[in-house]
């Protein structure tokens, strides 16, 4: 990952998460504020509901009250409080005197509770109510809740019960009215809330069927608290619900129903959304945003650093005059001019070291020149001078002495133009001439045409082996240039082994490269001597010019090639000769 | 003068105690009789419709109306009445209100009825415990096939309760399609509720099923309940509705012939029970009814009396316990 695009990852997650944080603060707040809201009004809708239980319990009462100080009940009381009363011709009272006092419930029953007639179950006459017997203060109970079977199903009920004493005996009067939607209906509740009665307790508490979790637990709550409770239903992608429970117990405090007032906090969930689409937007804004400017931020930062990068890239090309503009006067300014004055002091010093270079060559090619020279020298000194003294001392033996003087002279001229020749070669090497060589074929021979000179008995023993490790092993050169390095590396060979030895001639593919190592046994060479192998006119024989390796590394060079030497002193010496395979005309310049 | 007036008064309640002719009499029924043809289902309009009885048809509309006016050249004589009107397919609800309102003479009067008839000393003429009221299984639902499951919901019932306030004691308790005052053996099929056993015989817990009533029968919807209400007791559990297609129908089959032999007959034709052959005794007639009754498929509950209500202009209305009227004895008080 480029510097550019980490900053721009970096300014992109700034900018979303802040937008992320605020929005979720704001979130928060406005949540809590209709959290605060939604409380006050079930506070104020419980109150609502209690009161209206109240009036309706009173009012329940009242009717009860009525009913039991009515004629016809004190006729039918009395009427059966005969004996061998008959209680049938009653059996319709119930319903009919519900109906005049709007009553969903209504049941007289004697004193075993068997009923005598109902209203709401007419066909429960005779049945008892066990319960109704039993010691109660019912004027003082007031009306309760009682679940009351129906033919069909059963009901939540808000009763009351009123007894008459006839002739010792005590006959019951119970009335009431349904808790069912139509009883909620009546509570002024506001929009967006709802009065649910939920009956299901027995099945919850029993968990005998499915119902919702939220609600099962809220349930459980308010049974093991006896009070109120609250929770909050949430489901995906709806809006959630608030649901307030409020406890319907029965004469003996067990639970027998709640009443769930649940309101919808629909308001506050698209709010929630806006909020959460807003932020989004925003955020997605910002990130744009904030790319531009990262973007522009970063190509202010950055392109000095490219430029300064480029300048690097052009000194590792070999361009050390390379410089970058300086466009600030900061750290990037400040890092571009010290680069500038690198590249500048680093061309001056190697100009220097050229001019270094090239003066102490010339001193090493005098020296060598003037050494090579010297030796060719002195003979045609003294040949001359012999000739010089044979003509005034023994001028009949001048014709001999001519002659033998005559034939070293041209000895040693030949040996000066020799030496003549070899500089002159290495001042003029021709390009090469590429063309496909199997060095299965090419490397024998070369190593061959020594073999005579180390087979004569005055030359120690010198042993050669050649291995072409891969074949077909071909490579693109130029046959003459490399047959004369070879030559030259074999010459170094034999010179670094006075007591024979074994000179190796190996040769593989590798990596798109033809490589190419000739090893001898020789005394090896130090760290030092490796490091200046291939300067010109150095050389460790007192006899060579120092120009053999240069000539060797000049030609491997044109081929676009490198050579490098590794020895351990006494143990021998390698040159390692790496050549592409094919040549490439625009191929990269070789690397030493 | 006192001989006078007292000899005037007489003479008034013998001219009033005299039959008059003339007049319609109005009679609403439930029946819905939509042919003349076909076998008239209750007995005193078969007298109506006979061709050399004391009426002649003048009009007839199925399922709405039957007129018939006085034969004059009937060999027994001219009856009273010019005419007689026959609304049919009225519900009892109907009846009532044409009944307070003067717009009928005779109607069908449910039991609950009777009493505040009486109060309002309205003349009621009641047949005699022949109409039954039972239940009947549907044979092809397969929630019905359990012959324990229909033997556990007869031993469910409690009739003695029902017949003492739904029918204010007018009929009796009966698990026989006869009823007792008519064979004598109706106590050989036990009537008793036995809830202990009706819960023995029930392994496992039955399905619910559903309890069918006519609507138009108001007698038959408290009986329906408390049968319902009875079962529930044996963890039977039935629906009560009037959906036509229900597993168990409970049925009132009225107009069934005085006669032991006729009535069965009767009974198993409307109730699809096979008696096979039987002699003309007792013991035959008893195993016939037995037979019947196998499988339990029909449950008798009960038989009541018909009741009808007359109007105070109704007079010369003979005691019979049967359906067969003499309605040509029949006349009315206000007649012109």
């Amino acid at each position: 990952m480029t510097f550019r695009t980490r900053l721009l990852v970096f300014f992109g997650l700034a900018i979303a998460a802040t937008s992320i944080i605020v929005s979720y603060a704001i979130s928060l707040t406005v949540t809590r504020a209709f959290e605060r809201l939604d409380a006050q009004r079930t506070q104020t809708l419980t109150a609502q509901f209690q009161r209206e239980f109240q009036w309706r319990s009173q009012e329940v009462v009242r009717r009860v009250e009525s009913i039991a100080s009515s004629d016809s009940v004190l006729r039918m009381t009395s009427d059966l409080s005969r004996p061998s009363s008959d209680p049938a011709p009653y059996h319709d009272l119930a319903a009919a005197i519900a109906r005049e006092q709007d009553l969903d419930f209504l049941e007289f029953l004697d004193p075993s509770g068997a009923i005598i007639s109902s209203a709401h179950y007419p066909a429960r006459f005779g049945y008892k109510k066990d319960w109704i017997t039993q010691p109660m203060d019912w004027r003082g109970l007031g009306a309760f809740v009682e679940i009351e079977e129906l033919p069909e199903e059963s009901a939540i009920a808000l009763l009351a019960v009123r007894t008459l004493a006839i002739a010792g005996s005590t006959y019951y009067i119970l009335g009431g009215q349904r808790i069912d939607k139509g009883f909620l209906d009546t509570f002024a509740t506001p929009q967006g809330v709802r009065a649910v009665l939920y009956r299901d307790v027995s099945a919850v508490l029993g968990a005998s069927r499915y119902n919702p979790p939220e609600i099962e637990d809220l349930v459980v709550r308010i049974r093991n608290l006896g009070r109120e409770a609250s929770t909050t239903v949430a489901p995906w992608f709806e809006a959630p619900r608030n649901l307030h429970g409020i406890p319907l117990s029965g004469r003996g405090k067990d639970l027998l129903a709640v009443l769930l007032l649940t309101s919808t906090r629909d308001e506050l969930y698209q709010l929630t959304w806006f909020i959460r689409w807003v932020a989004l937007l925003g955020s997605l804004a910002g990130i744009a945003l904030g790319i531009g400017l990262a973007w522009w931020a970063t190509s202010r930062v950055t392109r000095p650093v490219h430029e300064l990068a480029a300048g690097a890239r052009e000194v590792a090309t070999g361009n050390w005059s390379a410089q970058v503009p300086v466009t600030s006067q900061d750290e990037i300014g400040d890092l571009a001019e010290a680069f500038n004055q690198m590249t500048r002091q680093l061309v001056e010093q190697r100009d220097r070291v050229l001019q270094v270079e090239r003066v102490a060559a010339w001193r090493e090619l005098a020296r060598r020149l003037a050494h090579e020279l010297k030796n060719p020298l002195f003979p045609l000194q003294i040949t001359v001078e012999n000739l010089q003294r044979a003509r005034s001392q023994h001028p009949e033996q001048f014709d001999e002495v001519f002659r033998e003087s005559t034939a070293t002279l041209l000895a040693e001229l030949s040996q000066l133009r020799a030496i003549i020749g070899r500089f002159s070669d290495f001042a003029r090497m021709p390009a090469p001439r590429f063309e496909p060589l199997h060095l299965g074929e090419f490397l024998p021979p070369i190593v061959k045409l020594f073999e005579p000179q180390w087979q004569s008995p005055e030359h120690p023993p010198v042993r050669a082996e050649v291995r072409i490790l891969d074949s077909p092993l071909t490579l693109e050169a130029d046959p003459d240039q490399l047959t004369r390095a070879l030559r030259n590396l074999i010459f170094n060979a034999m010179d670094a082994m006075p007591n024979g030895g074994l000179i190796s001639v190996r040769a593989a593919r590798d990596n798109g490269h033809v490589v190419v190592e000739v090893a001898d046994t020789g005394a090896g060479l130090t760290p030092e001597e490796c490091e200046r192998l291939f300067t010109p006119y150095y050389t460790t024989k007192h006899h060579g010019t120092g120009l053999g390796l240069a000539i060797v590394q000049s030609v491997i060079s044109d081929h676009g090639g490198r050579i490098s030497v590794s020895s351990q002193p006494g143990r021998g010496t390698t040159f390692r000769l790496e050549l592409p395979e094919k040549h490439s005309p625009n191929g990269p310049p070789p690397h030493h | 003068m006192r001989l006078i007036l007292s000899l005037l008064v007489a003479a008034a309640n013998l001219a009033s105690a005299r039959p008059r002719y003339g007049g319609t009499l109005v009679i609403e029924t439930r029946a819905a009789v939509t042919a003349l043809t076909s076998p008239p289902e209750i007995l005193w309009l078969e007298t109506l419709v006979a061709e050399s009885g004391p009426f002649r048809v003048a009009e007839f509309t199925p399922s709405r109306r039957l007129l018939v006016i006085a034969n004059d050249g009937h060999a027994a004589g001219r009856p009273f009445l010019d005419q007689i009107e026959v609304r049919l397919n009225r519900s009892l609800r109907d009846q009532l209100t044409s009944f307070e309102t003067g717009q009928a003479d005779v109607i069908e009067l449910p039991l609950t009825e009777i009493r505040r008839q009486q109060q309002r000393n309205r003349p009621i003429w009641t047949s005699s415990a022949l109409d039954l009221i039972a239940l009947s299984f549907a044979r092809s639902h397969t929630t019905t096939q359990s012959e324990t499951l229909r033997r556990a919901i007869a031993l469910s019932i409690d009739r003695q309760p029902i017949l003492n306030v739904l029918l204010q004691k007018h009929g009796e308790a009966s698990a026989s399609l006869l009823p007792h005052w008519l064979t004598g053996y109706g106590f050989l099929f036990p009537a008793q509720r036995d809830l202990a056993r009706a819960r023995t015989l029930l392994s496992p817990k039955p399905a619910p099923l559903t309890l069918s009533f006519d609507p138009n029968d108001l007698l038959l919807r408290p009986i329906a309940d408390r049968i319902a209400l009875n079962t529930r007791d044996a963890d039977i559990f039935l629906r009560v509705s009037t959906a036509a297609d229900a597993d168990i129908n409970l049925i009132r089959i009225t107009g069934a012939p005085g006669e032991p032999g006729a009535a069965l007959n009767y009974f198993c034709n409307a109730l699809s029970l096979f008696a096979g052959p039987r002699k003309e005794s007792f013991e035959s007639l008893h195993s016939a009814e037995r037979k019947a009754l196998e499988g339990a498929w029909v449950i008798p509950l009960f038989h009541i009396p018909a009741v009808y209500g007359l109007s105070n202009r109704v007079r010369g209305w003979a005691p019979s316990n049967t359906h067969a009227w003499q309605l040509a004895d029949v006349w009315l008080e206000s007649a012109q």
